[in-house]
């Protein structure tokens, strides 16, 4: 019998592994899957575009496929976290907290820090992106008016509307990239070549590592339970999980393919501009004020507009999951409009928005923030690893029974691989670049 | 596409291109400048010259990027990168070269400039002139290790905010017990419970 009764399982006993089907969903159903573009505006941020940037000018079209290599496991890591859930009923953080309370420490340091940070460094490419179209409006009040939309959209506790807008915002931003790459010239032969895992060159392996920390962190293991008790998806059923469970991987598989199309066109638009040049652009501004030469303003003003999009979309997304992993920690109902929650949105707001004005440069706190997540990450996937193992995740337990049951056992096994390579190999044991001049 | 694209927005909204792309001739060589026309500071500014040699036989050329008259020091620009590129473009065949990484300097105040690239061919030279204007950009003066600890002191100090916020709402010893259960849904969706036909 599992720990917490048959209540909350509500399985058979004899019910083996992976062998029940989920009701099919009908077409138009996936048009509900709502949360995968919540899931898809972590990925689609300042450091996504800076990376596709980077790849684009660097090897063209070569390393697309990591996006997708790497979406596997990221793919996985949400996996685990969601049939912990659906198991037991309890997100993450309270495996966590049976692990040590030392643990739960650290998780709620980290919560703030790269909650603050990371949504800091979409403000400021927010006002970038505003100077780029109004030069005479200070950068401040650019990102401070992105920030308090934000805030607003939030403090409005409608969480079936905020998901729709985030669709929304998804489909525009991935237009706007593709018509800006479409104007300086899409080769899409190439693109198709790129979805070949190769080796492209020196220096790849670096940029390899960078969009593996940008695809696998710590906030996938957390935010989707999070947002599956927003939402009322939860059953004491075994059929009833089985669906969820279904519907709950579309959903999430189209948040991590969309990083994979939207690294698209940036990579094109960067490989027809910066590429023939040698130039490898910088930073993500860097890339739309190259476009403008060789392809016209509009290349430009639908490059920044799905800049702004992307890193407006991705600063909210900060502070929600920030805001519910706080909640959680404190045992707190999991709601966007409830008091605890907008007091907790507030909070974020005054710090990631007053950065601003002291005009720091945001690649410094991005040092710090990445120096977090590539110390807890391995720890959060292994931890998550050895608990989904166990015998008493019942249904959704390990099985070499069936083919369904195996390749679970290998996803999983690839994520904590592709986790522990990134946040130990590449994050730990350089560690000390945070503090070395570059 | 791509020409569709290029040709139907900028009859739909007429709107100027802020940015250099001057074609010429010299010779029988083809030349295009292309460079942006502002810039934020600290953020680089990349020239960009496409050559194209319709002769029958290779062209010379050279091509230097002129700083503004006194100004030079407004700029960081490497010594080991070079001020004037010398090309051979084979016949029929088209070259491209940058200078990449013209970076504006925090401390002048925003501003215009006026910027030349020379192309020399032979005897013949043609100027091209390249006015960038740069605006205030992302700065903070004080050195890495404020940039790194003023960050870090906030974040440290909204760490004891939150906990004097939560402490409000939470029981005491919350964060160290795992929640309870999450509750089960009394009216969920329909398709959760439904069996497959």
């Amino acid at each position: 019998m599992d720990r917490y009764g048959p209540q909350m399982s509500g399985e058979q006993p004899e019910t083996s592994p992976w062998t029940l089907s989920p009701t099919r969903i009908r077409p138009r159903d996936l048009l509900l899957l709502t949360t995968g573009s919540l899931i898809a505006s972590f990925y689609i941020g300042t450091g996504d575009i800076s990376i596709g940037t980077n790849m684009g000018a660097k090897f063209g079209f070569r390393l697309w496929w990591s996006y997708f290599v790497l979406g596997i496991a990221g793919w996985a890591l949400i996996d685990m976290s969601v049939r912990y859930f659906l198991q037991f009923g309890r997100t993450p953080m309270a495996l966590f907290k049976e692990l040590h309370p030392a643990l739960t420490i650290y998780m709620f340091l980290a919560v703030v820090v790269c909650t603050t940070f990371g949504s800091y460094s979409q403000w400021a490419a927010c006002s970038m992106v505003v100077s780029g179209f109004f030069p005479s409006v200070p950068i401040e009040a650019g990102g401070a008016l992105a920030a308090l939309c934000g805030l607003v959209v939030l403090l409005a506790g409608a969480y079936a509307r905020l998901e729709r807008l985030f669709v929304g915002g998804l489909i525009t931003l991935i237009l706007c990239f593709l018509a800006s790459a479409l104007m300086v010239g899409l080769d899409w032969t190439e693109a198709a070549k790129g979805l070949v895992p190769q080796v492209p060159g020196e220096g790849w392996q670096a940029l390899l590592a960078s969009n593996g920390g940008s695809i696998i962190n710590a906030w996938l293991i957390l935010i989707y339970p999070y947002t599956m008790a927003e939402r009322g998806w939860f059953s004491n059923r075994l059929q009833g999980k089985v669906n969820i469970l279904h519907r709950a991987r579309i959903d999430y598989g189209w948040g991590i393919l969309a990083a994979g199309i939207v690294a698209l066109p940036i990579m094109a638009a960067a490989n027809a501009v910066a590429r023939p040049f040698g130039i490898v652009p910088r930073g993500y501004m860097d890339l739309s004020v190259l476009l403008e030469p060789l392809a016209g303003t509009w290349s430009t003003h639908l490059f920044l507009v799905g800049l702004f999009l992307a890193a407006w979309t991705s600063g909210v997304g900060w502070w929600l999951c920030g805001a519910y992993a706080l909640l959680d920690i404190f045992n707190l109902p999991i709601r966007l409009d409830s008091k605890p929650m907008r007091v907790c949105l507030v909070l974020f707001s005054i710090p990631s928005s007053l950065l601003l004005f002291l005009r720091i440069n945001p690649v410094y706190q991005m040092l710090i923030f990445s120096a977090f997540l590539s110390l807890v990450t391995p720890i959060i996937g292994i931890a998550m690893l050895c608990r989904i193992a166990r015998p008493d995740m019942g249904y959704f337990r390990w099985s070499l029974k069936s083919a369904r049951g195996a390749a679970i056992i290998l996803a999983d096994l690839f994520a904590i691989a592709i986790t522990l390579y990134v946040g130990v190999w590449q994050g730990w044991l350089n560690f000390n670049t945070v503090f070395v001049r570059r | 596409m791509r020409r569709i694209l290029s040709m139907a927005l900028p009859i739909l909204v007429s709107s100027q291109a802020a940015a250099l792309a001057e074609r010429g001739q010299l010779n029988a060589l083809a030349f295009a400048v292309y460079a942006p026309q502002w810039t934020w500071q600290q953020c680089d500014i990349n020239v960009l010259v496409v050559l194209t040699n319709r002769d029958s036989r290779p062209a010379h050329v050279e091509v230097t990027l002129v700083f503004p008259q006194d100004k030079e020091e407004h700029f960081d620009y490497p010594g080991d990168k070079p001020r004037t590129i010398s090309v051979s473009v084979p016949s029929g065949q088209t070259i491209r070269r940058a200078f990449a990484g013209i970076r504006p300097r925090n401390d002048p105040p925003p501003q215009e400039y006026a910027f030349k690239v020379s192309l020399r061919c032979s005897d013949k030279q043609v100027d091209v002139s390249y006015p960038v204007r740069t605006i205030r950009g992302e700065a903070f003066s004080g050195g890495r290790w404020v940039a790194l600890g003023v960050p870090s002191g906030v974040a440290v100090a909204w760490c004891v905010a939150f906990l004097i916020a939560m402490k409000r709402w939470a029981i005491p010893g919350a964060w160290k017990m795992p929640g309870r259960p999450v509750d089960i849904p009394t009216s969920g969706e329909p398709w959760i419970d439904m069996a497959p036909k």
